[in-house]
């Protein structure tokens, strides 16, 4: 698509929605030199001239900005070769995960009972792609909730991404987990409900990858079980029964870790 | 025949963008001020596609196996199996 309605000019709107097609979608393209990084690069350039107004051009910059990302972790990698057996800030190797197989097979088949992680992560088995701003929630679940390994994420996305890139996928979990080039923080912590009550406000990803909760009404979808059993019946799905009971308590995993 | 180095998995090569005392950059935002402060690309710095690439007459196809990636989603999405062990190599940690 060209001119005024390019999609990338509505890039920095809606990127962050995963119930919206909204991204280029370019990332298997670039991991395997299908195209050139730096004819994509052009294209923002390009994107950024043309732009007929001001929120126009936030989009191509924004897309801009990722492909600089991707430099970026590039960059890492290759002066930093240790981050891809540990945290690019050795000391934090030293973090005790809780490490459970259980939860960690709930996080891998989207039984978690979060269905916005879960519809991610049925994303990503049934097509090998999944939403960046997902991929954020569902790898701060892992590290952040369940306590587990960021590795082990990291290990399970490279298995099931077609765009898995040893030094995106690298730098991204690691900067969820707080182990990376980041300043940041153990206390960046993604809220599994909220996320999905901001991105996915219909809940459309949600019914689209979980189709237990295909009748569960918007106010509930991101918290199905806050229904009364009654709603539950009457939406065909009993929590515990058709759809999963929370693996952990979002809250209180959030505080032992504070 | 000539041939050429181009850097080809990032825009610009990987050590084009460095600190003022060659440092690599280790976080994001000073790299990317950095790295918008170099004069874009122009299009005459990217070399078209070949219009064709020779492959050898001798080289036979592989017949392209079956799609385990369907059987798996199927297998993935009954509710309630077990599986996914965790990666070989990090079992029995922690």
């Amino acid at each position: 698509m060209d001119g005024d309605d390019a999609p990338i000019f509505g890039y920095a709107k809606n990127r962050d929605r995963p119930d919206v097609d909204a991204t280029a979608r370019l990332s298997p393209y670039l991991r395997f030199g299908m195209i050139s990084p730096r004819l994509a690069a052009l294209g923002a350039h390009t994107a950024l001239d043309r732009a007929p107004s001001k929120d126009a051009a936030k989009g191509a910059q924004t897309w801009l900005d990722e492909l600089i990302w991707r430099e970026f972790y590039q960059v890492i990698l290759a002066e930093f070769p240790h981050v891809r057996r540990g945290a690019f800030r050795p000391e934090y190797d030293a973090i005790a995960w809780h490490n459970d197989a259980d939860d960690f097979a709930a996080w891998c088949e989207g039984r978690t009972g979060y269905p916005f992680v879960d519809a991610a992560m049925r994303q990503l088995n049934t097509t090998g792609w999944m939403h960046n701003r997902a991929r954020m929630v569902v790898a701060s679940f892992l590290v952040k909730d369940l306590l587990i390994d960021w590795r082990w994420g990291e290990r399970y996305f490279m298995q099931q991404l077609v765009d898995g890139d040893p030094a995106a996928n690298n730098g991204g979990w690691q900067w969820t987990a707080g182990t990376g080039t980041d300043a940041a923080p153990y206390f960046r912590i993604f809220n599994p409900i909220t996320q999905g009550e901001k991105f996915d406000p219909d809940g459309a990803f949600v019914r689209r990858w979980v189709p237990e909760l295909a009748h569960v009404p918007t106010k509930a979808i991101h918290t199905p079980w806050t229904l009364a059993r009654s709603d539950q019946i009457r939406a065909g799905c009993r929590i515990g029964e058709d759809y999963p009971a929370p693996v952990v308590d979002h809250k209180w995993k959030a505080g032992t870790h504070a | 025949m000539r041939l050429e180095f181009t850097p080809g998995l990032t825009i610009r090569p990987l050590d084009a963008v460095r600190k003022d005392d060659g440092a690599p950059y280790t976080v994001y935002t000073p790299f990317s001020k950095r790295w918008k402060s170099h004069p874009p690309l122009s299009r005459a710095q990217i070399l078209p596609a070949p219009k064709r690439i020779n492959t050898p007459a001798d080289v036979d196809g592989v017949a392209i196996p079956g799609a385990p990636c369907a059987a798996r989603g199927r297998a993935i999405s009954r509710r309630g199996r077990r599986g996914q062990e965790p990666p070989a190599s990090l079992r029995g940690r922690g």
